[in-house]
């Protein structure tokens, strides 16, 4: 989100005004909503090569239109068991800092609009370590969607990244 | 065929020459009186004959031979360039390009019947057996008696032609020789008497031979020839040129001069041919180019380089990639000296050598990269005479013009972006131009105009290809893309007209309502997108409704291309570059040894720690117990290491690609590159692959 939109957050923390577009993911049984202005485009699955030695939350690499892109699980990133591979899984792409990213997810709902007003902001008790990138939970139809911040989501895993890579290295080395 | 590579540069000629006479085809076609353009084509029929004849492919022979007989008789100004000739003159074209590529794959050569009838069929009458009255008028070539050829056991009857011919030229003040060549009594003799007519005709300009040329060409040959011949050097280079035909044992050179009244004939001559415009200025159109510095003489489209065997490239480019691995080991050999006091001294020399070498090997590789640079124009010749094809295919005029043949590209570039440029011109000709009333109905021109532009831009070729066409219509493009579920309604008139433009590269799309002749065949714009991007090439339309489109693409210059191996274990493809890999070897049970219970291969003697690639990217090396059905030889932190694989799939030229931040930093993989199949594949680092 942006800090503009961050000030437009009333005294309890709730957007006021605007509509935004989620598009809403399942992970399990759950439903999950990213900003559509952060996803470039959502593509079936496809052949993902894995990448030896990567973190385990990297799926493997694809060939989006000539450019190689890694693709994340986010199962695995949230530390959900594994699932099979099914015709609903879906990646969603978008940006990190200039560079293509993929997120697996086990299907695409929809788009949705939803009001700012709709929004709450996370309980730390729920949102646990993740408070960072868990940005509101949504009331829709009695439903709750976790909205998620894929920026943060990126950012930290390639922090981890390279803390694993550097700790390995000093092992090593 | 007797010798193979013979057959092989005889091809790449071929080619070269058919490409250049489709261009000069199509260049006569604007141009029907350009002589320069005829006498080129001839030379290429000429040229390729003799090659033919000299691999025994009489095939050939035949076909250029009587081709060449009617460019004869155009260039002569017997017979005016028709339509139907240039039409000729395209399927003898077609006709040659799949005889060449039936010999390029040793499959059957196409049947040679119905081509010659078309010949025919335009020949008439043969050409000679009507030589035109005036010049049959000459007088005073009774004086002149061409010997026939005694020395040798064959004997041969003058030729009144070829004396008349004789006394014309030197009439015309020419020097004429008679250059004569004895041979050994080989099998092949009517094949070396061609090939000195052909190789001695490269040198000089032959008026004539004892045996003659149709003569020779039918196998009646002796051991002797006589070439009547005129040369500005005296006939020299003539000679040299017959020294050099396998089996000539003795070549002989003297000026050939009327008997008597020299001077007077020649004067004679001048009066008698009044339309002679300057003394001594021939009518050939040979003397007419060579003099006429017209902008149109294309021998600089051979320029001045040399064929080099891709093997060859590949091979430099392989040694020196060695060079630049082993460059780091010498500069950490030279610290290691430099650290000790007593070779303090050594290793200073040694770090200086290895700084040099750094250098040297550093520029040999950009050396190597350029050396795999081919003119664009490579792939563009044959584009004139796609887009002539395709336009009277569809009842349009097109005038089609090329601008900047000369950037360069890297091999695998020039191949990746062939295809794309076809569709796009395929596209520009059926789509976006419009048919000539359409058009005149509209105020514009009723030529429309394709042109294919390139140029360097910073460290780019662009190549743009711009038509004054019809444009494509956003519209247009929202509408289909919706009907075709790409996208949805709202979605589309969400999106700007150049964004709406962007869903063209979308896979399933294709706005002609059916796939035509001319721009169907199944690909797409999606296909020349995904095509480019594999080179790191881009792609950008830009089109305005009613006036024309125009695409730009941008390609690299280089590429970081490297040559790698390909193996696979477990299902998944790998990379390793070449350079580091010493062999590849099926591993027998025999050779595999255990040390101290870890696997090892012998290999003439040398012992290679036998790990398994896969275990090595799991951090567990010795999987698998040395249980491989192939091993590769490479080092890993300098020291001999064998990599045991599932299975080797061949050497590949690779584009290595970014994997991005997530992936850059880790041990033993180098990149990430995408496989002709299209699926992507880590590139490894052996050095780095077993952590210390």
């Amino acid at each position: 989100m942006s800090s503009s939109q961050n000030q437009e957050r009333d005294l309890n923390g709730r957007e006021t005004g605007h509509d935004r577009q989620i598009v809403a993911f399942c992970l399990g049984s759950e439903t999950y909503g990213v900003d559509i202005q952060k996803v470039r485009e959502i593509i079936p699955i496809q052949k993902i090569v894995p990448v030896p030695r990567a973190p385990d939350f990297v799926e493997g690499i694809i060939n989006l239109r000539g450019k190689v892109i890694p693709v994340l699980d986010l199962r695995k990133h949230f530390g959900f068991e594994k699932k099979e591979a099914t015709p609903e899984q879906r990646i969603v792409l978008t940006e990190s800092e200039g560079e293509g990213i993929g997120v697996i997810v086990d299907s695409v709902s929809s788009v949705i609009r939803i009001s700012d007003d709709a929004v709450e902001p996370p309980a730390s008790v729920i949102a646990g370590e993740a408070n960072d990138y868990i940005q509101g939970i949504a009331k829709v139809n009695d439903s709750l969607i976790v909205l998620l911040d894929l920026t943060r989501i990126i950012s930290d895993a390639e922090k981890r990244t390279l803390k694993q890579v550097d700790l390995a290295s000093a092992l090593a080395g | 065929m007797e010798h193979m590579e013979d057959l092989t540069a005889f091809l790449e000629e071929v080619d070269e020459l058919l490409a250049n006479t489709e261009q000069n085809l199509v260049e006569l076609e604007k141009s029907p009186s350009g002589k320069a353009i005829i006498q080129e084509i001839f030379r290429a029929m000429h040229t390729i004959k003799g090659g033919a004849a000299t691999l025994g492919l009489q095939d050939g022979v035949e076909v250029t031979h009587a081709t060449e007989s009617i460019l004869d008789t155009i260039r002569s100004g017997q017979r005016a360039l028709t339509r139907e000739i240039t039409d000729l003159l395209f399927s003898v074209l077609d006709w040659l390009s799949s005889w060449k590529a039936a010999l390029e794959s040793g499959s059957e050569r196409p049947p040679i019947e119905s081509i010659m009838a078309q010949i025919h069929g335009i020949q008439g009458a043969r050409p000679g057996a009507d030589e035109t009255g005036e010049d049959a008028a000459t007088s005073s070539e009774d004086v002149l008696q061409v010997e026939d050829y005694r020395e040798g056991e064959g004997s041969f009857t003058p030729d009144p032609d070829l004396a008349r011919q004789i006394a014309e030229k030197l009439k015309q003040g020419e020097p004429v020789y008679k250059l004569t060549v004895s041979l050994d009594q080989a099998e092949l003799l009517s094949v070396r008497c061609f090939q000195l007519l052909v190789l001695v005709g490269e040198e000089a300009e032959i008026i004539g031979s004892v045996p003659s040329a149709e003569k020779v060409e039918a196998g009646e040959v002796g051991d002797a020839l006589a070439i009547y011949l005129t040369s500005d050097d005296g006939g020299e280079s003539a000679r040299r040129a017959a020294e050099s035909v396998q089996d000539v044992i003795q070549v002989s050179l003297v000026p050939y001069e009327l008997p008597t009244q020299e001077q007077a004939g020649r004067q004679a001559g001048q009066g008698a041919r009044g339309h002679g415009p300057t003394p001594g200025g021939p009518e050939s159109p040979d003397a007419q180019e060579d003099s006429g510095s017209d902008s149109l003489v294309r021998t600089t489209n051979l320029g001045r380089t040399v064929r080099v065997n891709v093997a060859l490239l590949d091979l430099l480019l392989n040694l020196v990639g060695e060079l630049v691995i082993d460059r780091p080991r010498l500069s950490q050999l030279a610290s290691r000296l430099q650290a000790n006091t007593d070779t303090a001294v050594i290793g200073n020399e040694v770090a200086a050598l290895s700084a040099r070498l750094q250098r040297t090997s550093q520029e040999l590789q950009e050396g190597i990269m350029k050396a795999r640079l081919l003119p664009l124009r490579s792939i563009l010749s044959k584009f004139p005479r796609m887009v002539r094809d395709l336009s009277s295919r569809c009842g349009k005029l097109i005038d089609f013009e090329i601008r900047g043949e000369r950037p360069e590209l890297d091999r695998t570039v020039l191949e990746a972006i062939d295809d794309p440029l076809i569709h796009i011109l395929r596209n520009a000709v059926d789509h976006g131009i419009e048919m000539p009333e359409e058009r005149k109905a509209l105020g514009k021109p009723e030529r429309g105009r394709i042109t294919l532009s390139a140029w360097y831009q910073e460290n780019q070729v662009l190549i743009r290809i711009r038509d004054d066409g019809r444009g494509i219509d956003p519209d247009r493009i929202r509408e289909s893309a919706v009907n075709k579920g790409i996208i949805t309604r709202e979605a589309a008139a969400r999106l700007s007209d150049r964004e709406a433009l962007e869903l063209i590269f979308t896979p399933g799309f294709s706005t002609a309502r059916e796939a035509t002749e001319v721009s169907g065949r199944g690909v797409g714009m999606d296909v020349v997108k995904s095509n480019l991007e594999r080179v790191n090439g881009h792609i950008e339309i830009k089109s305005q409704v009613g006036v024309g489109t125009s695409a730009t693409l941008r390609l690299p210059l280089t590429l970081a291309i490297v040559r790698a191996l390909l193996v696979e274990c477990s299902g998944i493809t790998y990379a390793i570059p070449t350079p580091s890999v010493e062999e590849v070897l099926a591993v027998r049970r025999d050779d595999v040894k255990t040390i101290k219970g870890k696997a090892a291969l012998t290999v003439r003697g040398r012992v290679f720690p036998l790990v398994s690639l896969e275990g090595c990217l799991k951090d567990d090396p010795w999987m698998g117990n040395g249980k491989f059905r192939y091993a590769v030889l490479t080092r890993t932190h300098d020291e001999p290491l064998a990599l045991g694989v599932d299975r080797l799939i061949g050497e590949e030229e690779i584009v290595v690609k970014e994997l991005g931040r997530i992936l850059s930093r880790i041990k033993g993989i180098g990149g990430a590159t995408i496989l002709p199949q299209g699926d992507p594949a880590v590139i490894l680092d052996t050095n780095t692959l077993l952590w210390r």
